[in-house]
Order: structure tokens, then sequence, then C-alpha cells
């Protein structure tokens, strides 16, 4: 297996590349010619193929006894100097994890695609988009160097911003769609100058030790992750631009801090996380594949990947951590004040982002990893499950429109609470495992500290008070669709629908939910703690991997304590959910009344996109203004007197130019016309004239010969 | 008295040389032109002829006097070609309407 | 005065040869020229006799009347209706009397250098020249002046091809 996948593990990128190559080509007229079935099936397979692919060579990594890491050598890329980069693919237990969950759950999206997009005229170019994404993750998780990480990078930010405006012709999607981007841009930005200064700082380093020569035979490459993990060491103590070392920032920290504002760009962290509530202006399956399961996990996923980078300076780690948990908790608390389904659901990935970045932070990998996973699985499924909603309530997306879909859609409510539990973090739901693991290593890691805990803590009990908030509104009570106001024109969805017409979604769409939901009760059970008993596998299957991290011990009575915390304040907040918005639905306006400026700050999401808007956007408005007048006074000023000077100076030659030197010419050109015009006469054209002249001429010659 | 000499050969051709550029140069027909020019060359190859016996004494000037009734037929060949020519073109052979090249 | 026979059928041959120039330059009917120029090439023929030039007194009856005065007939017969023949031979009457002039200043002028001797052939009669000149002209132009001979051969040749294309685009 080892060797078919050296052999062959590029046929997991190839397949999705495949679909998207068919139906991005050829889509519209497959789905003029063949309908839209065919379209779904081509997409599915080539992802169902890569999936398969994907299973061997997690099964290769899982079964290898000694080294569990396996290139993939395609060919050679660049060649530049010492630049060299391979498209090359690294198998190890790392990148087996994230492809089975980018190829498993983005083939089950694929599958409640179908349904979802039923009898939208773009559908081929939807699937297009989702397999080129699919791939471009794949590409970004299977990089064996990071100049390729960095082209899965940026493939996943085109595909986001391709599919977020995927109904362009509404305005605010296309303008969701570029928000996205451009905010992404700042990441990229930085993870560009990280990997630059990267290389720059490690090339120094190599020449300043004479090992110039081990690339010569062109075999190495520098920036490829195993070389990397090798040689990093020697940027230790390095200084970043002659910056004095007391103040904390080696070369080091910088390439970590600029690697971070990348992250923090595609994970949408704080403070570029305003993209992604945006972004749920795309489609749901797109929202629960790219903005929730993976491509938003591509930060986590980097700085897994780059752990023995991070790992070396403790500046950045915390500066990660810290901002994770404040993540974490600032989108907690904006989630629980939001109506919009989707957008409850986004403000949720952002903190479950933050928790995963927590979790880097305090070096606790693995962890991180291992939510990322569990995440990904109950937050597709939830997504899943609101798109499900969406589309029984015909893209009505407000809460508060809501209620008593339970009656209508078992399925969807069944496989929404069990997801609902898994993040809320209830055992022994998946959830429960991966936050208490990052809760108790942002505790008692080196790097850990007890204010991290405490965040985390605080932000689970209002993870679960939001999400009971979310399932009451939407599936408890009375149906409260046909109390909606039918004067709001801006308002999503079909007027006159009414709870008549509810029903539950087809097959293809709940299906998948199940299945999810599945995942989202028994995935924690690979990484259940030594101390409940387990023997936390999952850690001990990525071991390999940042083996350079120390695992702290898990025989600690704190950790009992910590853990029974976190559920009680888990109970807690769903209690509180329960009360609020189902036995006594008065309580919440009344709480909001009572604290109604807080409210209001974290209803506006901490005005955020406002001071953005004030400081970057008008900002740029009135420096944009101030250099107008700069140029209209001064640059325009100096302009014009240039101009009046040279206007004068041009007068004086013109006149000079006029009298004499016109002059001058025209009496040459005028002596040559009167010479030409009389001269002319001689040629009249006849032939006998000529001969008349030569022989007079001769004659004349003649005549001197005789007569001298 | 002895006529059949040089002097006699030369007032000849120089009467016929004479007589053929009147004819050219007063002319207004092409052919009346061509008619000089014959004359022209006529007068040449005679005096070569004569040349050839009573001054250099060899065959030699007798050659170039063929050279030359060759070249005069070639000429007359040509100009009679041109002639049909001109003459297809402009309907007319007078030489003082061809004057296109007038300055 | 000895005067043998043959210096008066010179003297015979001259004016015919000479008079008919004046026809040619003055006559204003251009075929009684084209004519005239029969007696001329005539004429020249004879004279070529009395410089016991044989082959070419042959060639010029040949060619010249033969060949060149046949296509100027033919030309003149071309290019113009019989009818009106008569009135085209005009001359211009200013070019005329301009170059009367100037063979008239020639002819003084030269006769002038002549008698005044100042310029002086020197005569020499050769006792080896030929009696029959073809057999030596032949060997001359097959051996010394080979070159120019072709060379003649091929102008021949280019004047063929020419005056056909010629004629040829101006019927077209």
């Amino acid at each position: 297996m080892r060797g078919f996948i050296e052999q062959y593990g590029f046929l997991i990128v190839l397949f999705p590349v495949l679909g998207a190559f068919i139906n991005g080509l050829f889509g519209r007229h497959i789905q003029k010619k063949y309908g839209e079935r065919l379209i779904g099936y081509i997409a599915c397979t080539s992802v169902f193929l890569s999936f398969m692919t994907a299973a061997i060579a997690f099964f290769a990594i899982a079964g290898g006894r000694n080294t569990a890491v396996i290139i993939s050598h395609v060919y050679n890329w660049l060649n530049i100097g010492y630049v060299k980069a391979d498209i090359a693919f690294l198998f190890d237990p790392l990148s087996a994890v994230m492809i089975l969950i980018v190829t498993g759950i983005g083939f089950l999206i694929h599958i409640y695609s179908i349904g979802y997009m039923k009898g939208d005229p773009g559908y081929y170019r939807f699937f297009a988009y989702l397999n080129l994404f699919i791939f471009s993750m794949l590409t970004l998780v299977l990089a064996e160097n990071m100049l390729l990480l960095f082209i899965g990078w940026e493939g996943v930010g085109l595909c986001s911003y391709l599919l977020i405006g995927f109904w362009y012709s509404k305005k605010e999607n296309a303008i969701a769609g570029n928000k996205a981007f451009i905010v992404n841009r700042v990441g990229d930005l930085g993870f560009l100058l990280g990997i630059l200064t990267l290389f720059w700082s490690l090339y120094n380093q190599i020449a300043a030790n004479g090992r110039l020569a081990e690339f010569a035979n062109g075999t190495l490459s520098l920036l490829s992750f195993p070389f990397l993990a090798e040689n990093v060491h020697l940027l230790q103590g390095v200084n970043f631009f002659g910056i004095p070392e007391y103040t904390g920032i080696s070369v080091i920290t910088a390439i970590c801090l600029f690697l971070f504002l990348g992250a923090t760009g595609k994970s949408a962290q704080i403070p570029l996380h305003v993209w992604l509530p945006d972004a749920m202006a795309g489609p749901t399956p797109v929202s629960a594949l790219i903005h929730a399961a993976t491509m938003v996990t591509a930060g986590i996923y980097m700085i897994g990947r780059l752990h023995f980078l991070f790992s070396m300076s403790s500046a950045a780690l915390g500066i990660i951590a810290a901002v994770g948990a404040l993540t974490a908790l600032i989108a907690a608390s904006i989630a629980c004040t939001q109506n919009d389904i989707k957008r409850v659901l986004a403000y949720s990935t952002i903190s479950q982002l933050g928790y995963m970045f927590m979790g880097m932070g305090v070096a606790a990998y693995s962890a991180g990893i291992f939510h990322l996973m569990t995440h990904a699985f109950f937050k597709a499924c939830l997504f899943l499950g609101a798109g499900s909603v969406l589309i029984a309530l015909r893209h009505e997306n407000d809460m508060r429109w809501m209620g008593g879909l339970k009656r209508y859609m078992p399925r969807t409510f069944l496989t929404f609470l069990i997801a609902t539990l898994a993040i809320s973090g209830i055992p022994p739901f998946s959830g429960f495992f991966s936050k208490d693991e990052i809760l108790w290593e942002a505790w008692s890691s080196d790097h850990g500290h007890p204010v991290l805990w405490f965040m985390g803590f605080i932000t689970a009990g209002m993870t679960a008070f939001y999400m009971t908030r979310l399932l009451m509104m939407t599936f408890f009570g009375e149906n409260r669709l046909d109390q909606r106001p039918h004067d709001t024109g801006g308002g999503h969805g079909d007027q006159h629908y009414s709870s008549h017409d509810i029903k539950e979604s087809p097959a293809s769409m709940t299906v998948p939910l199940v299945i999810l939901a599945f995942f989202a009760i028994i995935a924690g059970f690979i990484g259940v703690p030594e101390a409940l008993g387990g023997s936390n596998r999952f850690s001990h299957f990525l071991g390999s991997v940042f083996s350079s991290h120390v695992e702290v011990q898990h025989h600690d009575p704190l950790e009992y304590i910590l853990m029974a915390a976190s559920v009680f304040i888990v109970l807690f907040g769903i209690a509180a959910g329960v009360l609020f918005y189902s036995v006594k639905p008065g309580l919440p306006a009344r709480v909001v009344s009572r604290i109604k400026r807080t409210y209001d700050v974290v209803h506006n999401k901490y005005y955020v996109d406002e001071i953005y808007d004030f400081v970057f956007v008008s900002g740029t408005k009135v420096i944009t203004i101030l250099l107008a007048v700069f140029d209209q006074y001064i640059i325009d000023g100096i302009v014009n007197l240039t101009g009046i000077l040279l206007r004068c100076k041009s007068r004086i030659s013109g006149w000079f130019d006029l009298r004499f030197v016109d002059g001058a010419v025209n009496l040459i050109a005028d002596t040559t016309l009167s010479t030409g015009s009389g001269m002319r006469r001689i040629q009249t054209g006849r032939i006998q004239a000529y001969i008349m002249f030569f022989f007079f001429v001769v004659l004349v010659f003649v005549s001197y010969k005789i007569i001298f | 008295m002895d006529i059949i000499n040089i002097n006699s050969y030369m007032i000849i051709s120089l009467l016929l040389f004479l007589s053929g550029l009147f004819t050219t140069i007063a002319r207004r027909n092409i052919i009346g032109i061509i008619l000089g020019i014959e004359l022209i060359l006529n007068s040449a190859a005679l005096n070569f002829a004569a040349f050839s016996k009573f001054s250099a004494s060899n065959l030699e000037g007798q050659l170039f006097s063929i050279f030359i009734i060759v070249i005069a037929a070639a000429e007359a060949a040509i100009a009679l070609a041109l002639l049909l020519s001109i003459f297809m073109r402009h309907g007319d052979i007078n030489a003082d309407k061809l004057d296109r090249l007038r300055g | 005065m000895n005067v043998e026979l043959k210096e008066i059928v010179f003297l015979c041959v001259a004016i015919m040869t000479i008079l008919p120039c004046f026809i040619v330059a003055f006559s204003r009917n251009i075929l009684h020229s084209a004519f005239a120029l029969f007696f001329t090439f005539l004429g020249t023929s004879g004279l070529y006799f009395f410089l016991d030039a044989d082959f070419l007194a042959v060639v010029q009856v040949i060619i010249y009347i033969g060949g060149v005065l046949v296509l100027l007939l033919f030309a003149i017969l071309l290019t113009r209706n019989i009818e009106d023949i008569k009135t085209t031979n005009s001359l211009s009457l200013r070019r005329a009397a301009f170059a009367g002039t100037v063979s008239i200043l020639l002819f003084v002028t030269l006769l002038y250098a002549y008698i005044s001797n100042k310029w002086v052939f020197p005569f020499r009669e050769n006792p080896d020249y030929p009696y029959f000149t073809i057999k030596e002209l032949g060997d001359l132009l097959l051996t010394k002046y080979l070159l120019p001979f072709e060379v003649v051969s091929i102008l021949l040749l280019a004047v063929l091809i020419g005056s056909l294309v010629i004629a040829n685009r101006s019927v077209r």
C-alpha cells in the first residue's frame, strides 16, 4: 500500500480537478442535454474516488510501523537557484486525518448539494466550483512544501470567493464575496511575508554555516516541510532586522506572527473575523463545507504542519492562544444575540475556531486537530440541518419566524439535536472530549494559563446557551412563519409561503445528515483521554508528527474537577436557554431591556465592521481627500507654474523661429523653387528637344576644339 | 583625278549624318525620326568601312560596320514594336504629343 | 583630265547616295521619304563595293533594304490609314530652322577643320588588304571577336522576344 500511495498518491488530488474540469468546461452542455443529475454524479464520483484513495492512504499510514511518512513526488516544478519546489504530496498522520475529513465530509456535502441545489440554473457551475475547492483544499493539506501549500491556500480562497458570490445577481452576495476576498488578502499578505522571511532567514543561516553545497545536486528543497523540520533550529536566536533580543522579537517570532496573520485571515480570527458571517450569503452546503468544516481550519492545519516552528517561539504561541481565547469568547457572545440562523452558526464557527487556536497556542497540537475533526462533523451537520430548514422554509433565515419545526421535519430535528449536544460538549458526544482536552491543556500545559482556561470555560457555557436558543427558536414551540411582518421588503425568502407548506427534505439531504450525526456521536471515542480510562488513540496517532511536543501526563485530580466544572456550566447554559426561550418566553426581552446598552454593542458585533469602515475605509477616503487637496494646490501649482514659464519661453522662441529661422528656410526654399520653375522649361518631355540640345553642345565643343 | 579616297568618303558620310540629324530633329512623325536615325547609323557604318580601307588597313573596321548594321536592325525592330504600342495607346504617333515627362 | 570610268561611276553612286537624303529630310510624304531611303541604302552599298568590302555591301542590301526598310514600311502602313498618308509628315518649322542652322554650322566647322588641316588622318594603302573579305571576316568573328559576336547574338534574341512582348502588350 505504501508503494501504491508513493506512486499514485496524486490521484487524491487529481480526481476532483478532473471533475471540476469536466463540469466547468462542458457542464453547461451536459446540463442542457442530460440534465442536472449527471452533473451531480460526475462531481460526487470524483470526490468519492478521491475519498477511496484517501482511505487507502490513511490505512497505509496507520499500518506503517516505523516511519509513518510517505512522500509522493509528481514532478519537479521550480528550480531557480536555491529555490526548488516539487509538486509533491506529503502523507503523514496529520495530513491523512485531514484528507479523510476533507474528502469524507466533502463527499457527504456533495450528495447533500444534489438535493439542495435542485433546479438552480448554475448547477454545473456550483459543482465545478465545489470540486475545484476540494482540489485546492487537498493540495493545501497534502503539500510537501510551503509554495505548494500557498497555492492551495490561495486556491481555497478563490473558491470561497466564487461560492460566496455564487448567486452573484444579488448585490449583497457579490459584496460579501468581495469582502471575504479582500479581508483574506490582508491575511495572505502576512502569510506570504512569513514564507519569504522564512526562506530568506533560513537561506542566510545555511549560507553562513557553509552548507549551500548540499543544494547543488538538486534533491533538497529549502521550503519542503521535512527539510524545514530538520533545519529550523538554525534560526534559534537570530535577530530580525537587527531588532535587539530583549524586545522578544526574534526572526522566529516574526515568521510565526506573519504566518499567524495569514491564519487569522483564513480562519476568521480577530481581527480578521469580519468576513465569515457575511460569507453566509453563499449556498448553505458551501457554508458547511468551506466556512465550517474545511477551509477555515486551514489556519489551524498550517500551524499544526509548522508546529516545530511555532514551538520555538513561546511569544508567538502566547499571542495565538490569547487571540484564540478572545475570539472564542467574543464570537460566542455575538452568537447569543443574532437572529439569523446561519449567522449564529457562523459566529459559533468563529468561536470554535478560537478554541482550536487556543489549543494550538498552548502547544496542544493534537488536541487542536482533534477538535478540528469533531467540529468538522458536528458543524457540518448543523449547517446542513440549517440548510434543510431553509429549504423547507423557502430561504427564510430569520429564527424569529421559525419554530415548531420538530413536528414537520423529524429527521432534521433529530440530527440537529445530536449535533447541538455535540457542540455544547455533553458527554459522551464528540465535542465533549475534544473541547475538554483543549480546556485541560489550556490550564495545565507549559504554555497554558488559568485565564485562558477561564475564557474557554465561559465560552463553553455561552456555546451551550446560544445553541439551545437556536434549537428552541427553530424547532420548539409554535410555528411563527405566518406572524412575520409582510412589509419587510428586504427580507429573505418567499413571502407567500405559510406553515402548511413545510415538509421534510428529500433523502439526498437527510442521509448525509444522519451520517454526520452518527459521526458527531462517535468521533470523540477515538480520543478518549486517559483520565477517563481511554487511551487517547488519536493523540498517539498524531504523536509521530508532533513528537517534538512533550505530552502532559493526564493523571491529575484537577482534571476531573475541571471536567466536572465544564459539564456543569454546559448544563447551566442549556438550562438557561430552555428557561429563556421555552419556559418563559418574555424573559429575554426583559433581560435585554435591563442591559440595553451592552446588548446593543454585542448585537451589533461590537461595531467591528463600523470601526473598520471608519478607520480603513473612511480613513482611506480622508487621506485621499488630503492627497487630492495637496495635488490640486501644490502639485498642480508647480505644474501650472512650469507650464506658464514654458509658455513664455516658447512664445519668445516661437517669435524668433518665425522671423529668423523660418525666414532663412523660406529664402532657401523660394530660391530653390524659382530656380526649379525656371529650369523646368528645359524639361519639355520631347526627345527631339533633347537631341537638339545635345547637338548644340556638340557643336560648341567641336568649335572650341577647332578654333583653339 | 583620284577621288576615291578618304576625303570623299568623309564628305559623303558627313552629308549623310547631317541630313539624318536634321531629319531626326525636325520631323514630327516618329517614323520620320527613325528614318533619320537610320541615316545617322548608316553614315557611321560607312565611315568605319572607309577608315578600315584607307587608314587602318585591316578588316576590323568592317567588322564594326557589321555590328552597327546588326544593331540598326535590332533598333528598327524594337522601334516598330514601341511604335505600335504607342499607336495603340494614343492613337497617334506625333512625337510632340508624347511629352508626359515634361517638367 | 584623266577621268577613269571607275571614278565617274563612283561619282554617280555618291550622288545617288546623297541626293535622296534631302528627300528623306524634306519630303512631306513619309512614303516618299522611305523610298528615298531605299536609294540611299543602295548607294551606300555601292560605296562599300568601292571600298573592296564585298560582304559588307551584300549585307547592307540584305539587311537594310530587305529588313529595316521593309520594317519601316510596315510601321508606316500599320500606324496610318492609307488615305491620309500624304499629309502626315510635316516638319516643325521652329525646329527645322534650328536643326538647319546646327547642321550647316557643323558642316562649315568640320569642313573648315578639314581644309585648314587641323585634323590629319594618316593614309596607308595596305598591299595585303584582302580582295575577298568573307573568309577573313569569318575568321575574325570566330576567334578574336567571338565574345562581341555572341553578345550581339544574345542582343538579337532579346530583341526578338522583347519586340514580341512589347507589341503584344500594346495589343492588349
